[in-house]
């Protein structure tokens, strides 16, 4: 199959589930949809044609009612346990491998896998995958109670703890270092980078990369890195091209996607691989960041991320996305 | 959700704080795009040839494309290119180290270069090519009644146009974060992302706008007072202002 | 650099045209609500009550005011919050072209109470007036005779809005819309951002051409709406285009 119809069904099956779960508004705006895309394709022209098939599953959405009951479930943390709950997961669609959406519209990557396993354990509890592609957008979403869960390799900040709740159990591992140009190679500390006055490529506000950062700069005042906040969601990959091509001198980095992207013959950044070195430093736990106040569907994904961990699967489907085990790498960090 | 007051009422005077660069970019990238919208504008009124062309297929891009996608280009693609230039050249330039802030002063100023040459050019459409000879009658160089007589003349007609154009690239700037440049919404972004109340951040950032605006719009209004003493005639259906 | 290939720059503009879909739904729901909250606001701003005048000059300044970006968030996370309780739960149930919608709605809403009154008031006292002289009621001359001629007068602001619309709802890929820009966007995070580049070609090669036809759609209504004006009408439509330009830029 070409990759061009691959994305159109893809587009099928995306549009028939945004059709489903607003049932309320369907019938209208499948409606008012019909007849935009009609006039669109009209005012259109030449350039029509592709929009075809999204035009048709709008109109065939409204006639599926099944999944009536399904979105009924909103958020009511007071329900009986004995209610299936659906809870709403937000997450980017375009993480390989932690989480994405792959060609035929279902999600997957490692942490997709994981809840998928504890999902399973938890009767009282329906995950629903949500696609949301803005790491702020997604982390608002969850304070303000739109999403239940947000998935974003999330490491531990003071901040992230106080206003959401982390569950107990780590749910996966993502040992950090630098990226340096081979010539830096020996570069490997923050302190070394800060002392030889190395410029960082910019760090995304509030995420966990740049927590590493802000929190070395807390606790060396005398001797900080330098680095400038910026905003879109690709810095953290368009660093490796940065540091490659000399436009910043480092950038703090996940090993799990170093090797994956960089290291690997067939990864995105491969053509950088001669110019760059990277070595893991800096052991990180990350977690599945849950909205504040669903302290028991936290409690309950911790006690069933414990059980994983305990027999090894986490370990085992972390081995298989990652080419490497990842909790092995941080636990010798850690001494 | 609770909404929290309390941190509002301490970051609007932290976030109010950039305001400086917010306006640094509005200005220096208003006087990026003022002359050389004049000079497009020039040159289409002229119709050059050679140049017109090339100057409307850019108005046409640069007008038939998202402003975030124009950022994006300027930001990761001109870095490469002067790079690979001053290589060539073989100068010791390093553009690498060029503040970031440049980028956006470029990118921000594309949208408005356009829209200032197209209403500065209906501008000069609407002054009466006898107003250009009766300068030259009474002695000016051709030079000196376009500058002293025909280009104010233009001015009053664009002047609702170039009021607009400004407030547009004042909302502009709340993209320049993507370029690593700190003004107020990155501002909003950082301490609303080191405590993660983003959503209280942007109300800050809401509020701000409105009265940068707002003081904005009154200071465009006086400028456009003083200015339309250079008014003649009936040549202002340009006023149809909106809002 | 990136490496810029043919074949990526394809797969981006196949991969991302069909999301016009979703850019046309929501240009053309927010036009339609928009236009009818602005006509709504050109009411209140022609009141008689003082109180009304300053409700729709407030809205129109507090809107004009606001940059997108900040528009979209304070919609998407503010308006469930706002309305609270079931509605609100409610509200977190809809999908994001909903939200997107309701902030382009309002965007509309204040730029088009100004293109309304504008166009309105291009169109001759007495045209109402013949109208009623022949015997119409009052709706009868409103739908046969004013408004024909408004619309007509507002073509321009009506195809200078829809690019601008377009435009800027590229925005919107920031709370998850996949219109053209954030299916770029997506595809091209599935492949880690390495050919970004090639994205943006295919974007400009999208939304460029896109413009330029509904620039000349749009010349073109105009033009077939105006039978009494086709044959003196201006030789160099340029000029036209740049009377529209004035009010676009709300």
């Amino acid at each position: 199959m070409t990759r061009r119809s691959n994305v159109q069904i893809y587009f099928m099956v995306r549009e028939e589930k945004i059709m489903k779960k607003t049932l309320l508004t369907k019938r209208t705006l499948g409606t008012v949809l019909t007849l935009g895309l009609t006039l669109g394709l009209t005012a259109c022209g030449s350039s029509s044609s592709a929009s075809v098939p999204a035009a048709k599953t709008e109109t065939a959405a409204p006639s599926d009612d099944s999944t009536a009951s399904d979105s009924t479930a909103v958020s009511d943390s007071t329900e009986a346990s004995d209610d299936v709950r659906s809870i709403k997961i937000v997450g980017k669609s375009s993480e390989y491998p932690l989480e994405f959406i792959d060609d035929n519209g279902e999600w997957d990557g490692y942490e997709i896998e994981v809840l998928r396993l504890i999902d399973d354990a938890l009767p009282q509890y329906e995950f629903e995958y949500v696609e949301g592609n803005d790491q702020t957008s997604n982390y608002t979403g969850v304070s303000t109670g739109k999403y239940q869960v947000v998935l974003s390799n999330a490491f531990y900040t003071d901040e992230r703890a106080a206003n959401y709740n982390l569950p107990a159990n780590q749910s996966g591992a993502s040992p950090l270092g630098l990226i340096q140009r081979t010539e830096n190679a020996d570069i490997t500390s923050l302190e070394q980078a800060a002392d030889a006055g190395q410029i960082f490529s910019p760090s995304l506000a509030g995420d966990g990369l740049t927590y590493q950062l802000e929190e070395y700069n807390r606790q060396n005042p005398d001797n900080p890195v330098q680095f400038e906040y910026s905003d879109p969601n690709s810095l953290w990959t368009d660093a490796i091209a940065f540091v490659a091509e000399g436009r910043y001198d480092t950038t703090i980095f996940p090993a799990t996607y170093y090797e994956q992207l960089v290291t690997a013959e067939d990864g995105s950044y491969h053509q950088y691989a001669d110019k760059l070195s990277f070595k893991a430093t800096i052991p990180c736990p990350t977690y599945f960041v849950i909205a504040k106040d669903e302290t028991e569907l936290s409690d309950a994904i911790s006690e069933q991320l414990g059980i994983l961990r305990e027999n090894g699967t986490l370990e085992e489907v972390a081995t298989k996305w990652y080419g490497f085990n990842p909790f092995d790498l941080d636990a010798e960090l850690e001494k | 959700m609770q909404i929290d007051y309390e941190f509002i009422r301490r970051a609007l005077p932290d976030i109010a704080r950039y305001i400086p660069v917010t306006l640094k970019l509005v200005v220096v990238s208003f006087l990026i795009s003022f002359p050389i919208g004049a000079l497009f504008a020039w040159i289409n009124y002229k119709k050059v040839k050679g140049l017109s062309q090339v100057v409307k297929a850019y108005m046409s891009l640069i007008r038939g494309t998202p402003v975030v996608l124009q950022i994006y280009v300027i930001y990761n693609v001109t870095p490469y290119i002067l790079a690979s230039i001053f290589e060539k050249m073989g100068s010791e330039i390093n553009v690498y180290r060029l503040d970031t802030t440049w980028y956006a002063y470029l990118a921000l100023s594309l949208s408005s270069t356009v829209t200032i040459a197209e209403a500065l050019r209906a501008g000069l459409e609407t002054v009466n090519k006898g107003q250009f000879e009766a300068g030259l009658s009474v002695g000016l160089s051709a030079k000196q009644a376009l500058w002293h007589i025909v280009f104010p003349q233009a001015l009053t007609t664009a002047m609702p146009v170039i009021g607009n154009v400004t407030v547009e690239l004042t909302k502009a700037t709340s993209l320049a974060f993507i370029m690593a440049v700190t003004e107020i919404t990155g501002r909003a972004k950082i301490i609303g992302g080191s405590v993660l109340r983003y959503f209280e951040a942007y109300i800050c950032v809401f509020i701000l706008y409105i009265l940068i605006i707002a003081v904005l719009e009154q200071l465009l209004k006086l400028l456009e007072r003083k200015i339309s003493v250079y008014r003649t005639g009936k040549h202002n259906y340009m006023s149809v202002k909106a809002i | 650099m990136q490496k810029i290939t043919i074949e990526k720059i394809i797969y981006y503009y196949k991969g991302s045209l069909p999301a016009l879909g979703t850019t046309f739904a929501y240009v053309i729901i927010s036009m339609i609500i928009g236009t009818l909250i602005g006509s709504l606001i050109y009411r209140l701003k022609n009141s008689k009550y003082r109180i009304f005048r300053l409700i729709a000059s407030l809205y129109v300044t507090v809107v004009r005011c606001t940059p997108s970006l900040v528009m979209l968030f304070l919609v998407f996370y503010g308006l469930p919050v706002l309305a609270g309780g079931e509605v609100g739960a409610w509200m977190e149930e809809l999908p994001t072209l909903v939200f997107v919608c309701i902030t382009f709605s309002i965007f509309i809403g204040a730029s088009s109470s100004e293109v309304i009154r504008a166009a309105l008031s291009a169109v001759p006292k007495g045209q109402a007036e013949a109208g009623l002289s022949v015997g119409m009621s009052n709706a009868q001359s409103f739908v046969h005779i004013l408004l024909p001629q408004m619309l007509r007068n507002a073509m321009p602001n009506i195809g200078n809005t829809v690019i601008l619309l377009i435009k800027e709802g590229a925005l919107a890929y920031t709370i998850g819309l996949r219109d053209v820009m954030g299916q770029a966007y997506y595809l091209s995070g599935r492949e880690m951002n390495a050919y970004a580049v090639s994205m943006y070609i295919a974007l400009t090669l999208i939304y460029w051409p896109l413009t330029i036809i509904l620039e000349r759609l749009f010349a073109y209504i105009e033009h077939a709406l105006t039978p009494w004006e086709r044959k003196n009408r201006h030789k160099n439509n340029d000029d036209d285009s740049m009377r529209k330009r004035v009010v676009y830029a709300d």
